[in-house]
């Protein structure tokens, strides 16, 4: 009982170091919180990015015939509710260049593109297809085009020709240098259908090359550098004229309701039940291919199932080492912080060394002394883990006000939008997390405290008595 | 004095008799400085019975705090045993030697040692909340103020209970230390020159109400530069060259004494 009244009357004589121990454990928390909310809302925000210019699951069909409303269908029956949204996704490479004159021997007028064949409204249930759409290269734009059929040409006057509408990434638009309504050319390799596909080496012989005009209906930006730089979006059937649907690989996106928790749990349902899903994806009258009926075969033979992240994973790793390493940082920040509680405390013990023998000579015993100095900086850890996470929440909360206020200090945007893409900082607060650092902060600062109080209760009494 | 208060103070231990309370053989003690050891008490032996009274005089640096330390159960001689009411504090291990320390002696010192942070009272109650569990102190906390109280009261400082160390006087801090030292009854007290940090006025009453604590069947061992105060004690030894000798009124004290009756 005396070690928490005595620790309370010293912690009331000296509150200024009490407070200004409190002042460096909270602010350690301050940033350590700060720090790992901005890093959890840019990894949130980048993987919203990813996975709303792609899909939480794509499953790829490695066979023959296989119809993709019927593989959508055997999956919806699989995953039940896991599975909120599917639309099929086809991909190949094109060259790409704009409408008119060019000098066909500038190859800088071509661009090498990634097109997308997919089904408009389907994509923007499986990702933020129909948000990222643009009607120019200026964001403020809405967009024109009608999200029920984006890829429609509206003007029938323009589209006299074509009546296939494409949607370009906005870096590929500006490399091309051009707009919604001008008009691009993609050129297609195209089997003539006199090759059996593998059965050799290729031989151009084999193959035509398809080109055709095809009108820009809007721009698409999600902030996922990669499909904006490079891609070409297409409606699938469109796709599947153009670039004859047996020299493209189809799949199926996915949207799940929770796309980390489910992920697991819909891709082992899949390898499980990889058989029954196989011959319920195949036309009536068709059957797997004698491969994949071998007994030895596995689930890896017929699908390829990838989260999104699996097109991102070294960004996806960079980016979870260097949340790591700022952690450690951070952490670093907050045993800097709690050492102000042990500096406090030493000194408290050094100024206390009279007091210290007037206990012991009283009776107090080596635990009882070393109490009255851990429950200090206990009390200054709570003190400054309880501020310190407010003033963290706090800090997250008005991030945006403090960047403006820090930009107008120094007279410089210190987060660009062009850059970053979003014009708020993103932020996110794990709960959990953060009771987590200010736990950490209180065991750190009880540490620190242990130590000096460890050397008050080891004190010789007869010493510290006649202490000078 | 309250009759409460009087029966408060009157509880230490009955009244004079021949029990040891304490008894030391043979300590001790030496301190390095440097390369050199320093004996300070060499084979000291001392016996002190319930309700003596017993005054130590010495030069300065003759090794009464030291020996005052090692018989308080504050420090431990090289070799050589104390025994405080009987029991071996040594042998005893470190829990029953803090307990014997905070129930069986009282401490007074020269600087009166008071916590700065807590007022009188609190002072004066801080061994019954050493000697208590947490939960034992709220079962226990009104009586022991109720004694704090009346402790205070005795040693004529019933207006100055809430004041903190430093809004006191000398003397009046020299009387809470030993309404300190009276909280838990203690079979002995250890009072360690006092009156030294007094001027004369102030350490007659001081020397008063020791000596009458003393006569009320409590131990005391008192270390003081004072002869005269050292003479109306029961029993006046000299520790000499590490060792106690005993002194008679008269022949061995005048040798060391000046006019003032201080030690030389």
């Amino acid at each position: 009982m005396y070690q928490l009244f005595l620790s309370f009357r010293f912690i009331w004589r000296h509150r200024l170091m009490t407070l200004i121990g409190a002042f460096f454990v909270g602010a350690s928390l301050v940033v350590l919180i700060v720090v790992m909310a901005v890093m959890d809302g840019f990894q949130a925000k980048l993987k919203d990015t990813f996975a709303g210019s792609e899909a939480d699951l794509m499953v790829t069909p490695r066979y023959p015939g296989v119809d993709l409303d019927l593989l959508e269908e055997a999956l919806r029956v699989r995953l039940g509710d896991r599975l909120v949204a599917a639309g099929p996704y086809f991909e190949t490479i094109s060259m790409v260049r704009r409408e008119g004159f060019v000098d066909p021997s500038v190859m800088e007028e071509f661009q090498v593109s990634q097109v997308l064949g997919v089904d408009g409204r389907a994509e923007q249930r499986v990702n933020h297809f129909g948000e990222y759409l643009h009607e120019a290269p200026d964001r403020t734009k809405p967009m024109v085009v009608d999200l029920d059929e984006p890829f429609r040409v509206h003007d029938a006057e323009q589209a006299s020709y074509d009546r296939i509408g494409v949607i370009l990434g906005r870096g590929l638009a500006r490399s091309l240098r051009v707009i919604p309504g001008q008009r691009v050319k993609l050129f297609a390799l195209v089997s003539k259908g006199n090759a059996e596909p593998g059965g050799g080496d290729p031989n151009l012989a084999d193959y035509q090359l398809r080109q055709e005009l095809f009108q820009v209906v809007g721009i698409y930006q999600s902030g996922n550098s990669e499909i904006d730089r490079n891609c070409v979006f297409m409606d699938e059937t469109d796709f599947a004229k153009f670039f004859d649907a047996r020299t493209a690989r189809g799949s199926l996106r996915i949207r799940l309701a929770d796309s980390d928790a489910d992920f697991e749990a819909a891709r082992d349902k899949i390898v499980d039940d990889w058989w029954a899903i196989v011959n319920e994806s195949l036309p009536e009258g068709r059957v797997p291919p004698p491969w994949l009926r071998d007994e030895n075969a596995r689930a890896a033979y017929a699908f390829t199932v990838l989260p999104w992240s699996a097109h991102h994973e070294p960004m996806v790793r960079a980016i979870e080492s260097e949340k790591a390493m700022i952690l450690v940082i951070a952490f670093l920040i907050v045993i800097a912080g709690t050492s102000s509680i042990f500096a406090a405390q030493w000194l408290l013990v050094s100024d206390k060394v009279r007091e210290i023998g007037i206990l012991r000579a009283l009776g107090a015993d080596v635990k009882g002394v070393a109490i009255i100095f851990v429950l200090n900086g206990f009390l200054m850890g709570i003190l400054g883990s309880i501020g310190g996470t407010f003033a963290g929440l706090l800090f997250v909360d008005r991030i945006d006000d403090v960047h403006e206020f820090i930009g107008w200090v120094t007279g410089r945007d210190i987060f660009d939008p062009e850059i970053y893409l979003f014009r708020q900082i993103p932020t996110r607060v794990d709960p959990e997390q953060v009771l987590q650092f200010a736990g950490a902060a209180l065991v750190c600062t009880l540490i620190a405290a242990a130590i000096p109080a460890l050397r008050a209760g080891l004190m010789d009494p007869a010493r510290a008595l006649h202490h000078e | 004095m309250s009759e409460r208060a009087k029966a408060d103070v009157g509880r230490a231990s009955g009244g004079a008799g021949t029990d040891v309370v304490l008894e030391a053989r043979g300590l001790v003690r030496s301190f390095k400085m440097g390369r050199e050891t320093i004996e300070i008490l060499r084979g000291l032996d001392l016996t002190v019975r319930r309700g003596e009274r017993v005054s130590v005089v010495g030069a300065s640096g003759s090794g009464k705090t030291t020996m005052m330390n090692v018989l308080g159960l504050l420090d431990r001689p090289q070799s050589g045993t104390v025994r405080l009411l009987g029991q071996d504090p040594a042998a005893s291990g470190a829990i029953r030697r803090n307990e014997l320390r905070n129930r069986g002696v009282g401490f007074i010192f020269q600087f009166y040692h008071l916590v700065n942070e807590l007022s009188a009272i609190e002072n004066v109650v801080l061994p019954a909340m050493i000697g208590s569990s947490l939960f034992g102190w709220f079962g226990a906390r009104a009586s022991a103020l109720a004694r704090a109280a009346s402790l205070l009261e005795h040693v004529g400082l019933a207006e100055r209970m809430r004041h903190r160390p430093q809004e006191l006087s000398g003397g009046e801090r020299q009387r809470v230390a030993i309404a300190r030292a009276l909280m838990n009854d203690p079979a002995i007290l250890f009072c360690d020159e006092p009156t030294g940090n007094l001027d004369p006025r102030t350490s007659g009453g001081i020397e008063e109400l020791l000596l009458e604590l003393g006569s009320q069947g409590r131990a005391m061992l008192l270390v003081t530069h004072d002869m005269t105060f050292a003479a109306r004690c029961d029993r006046v030894l000299r520790l000499n060259d590490g060792q106690l000798v005993p002194l008679d009124e008269f022949g061995q004290v005048s040798q060391v004494t000046d006019a003032a009756g201080n030690l030389s």
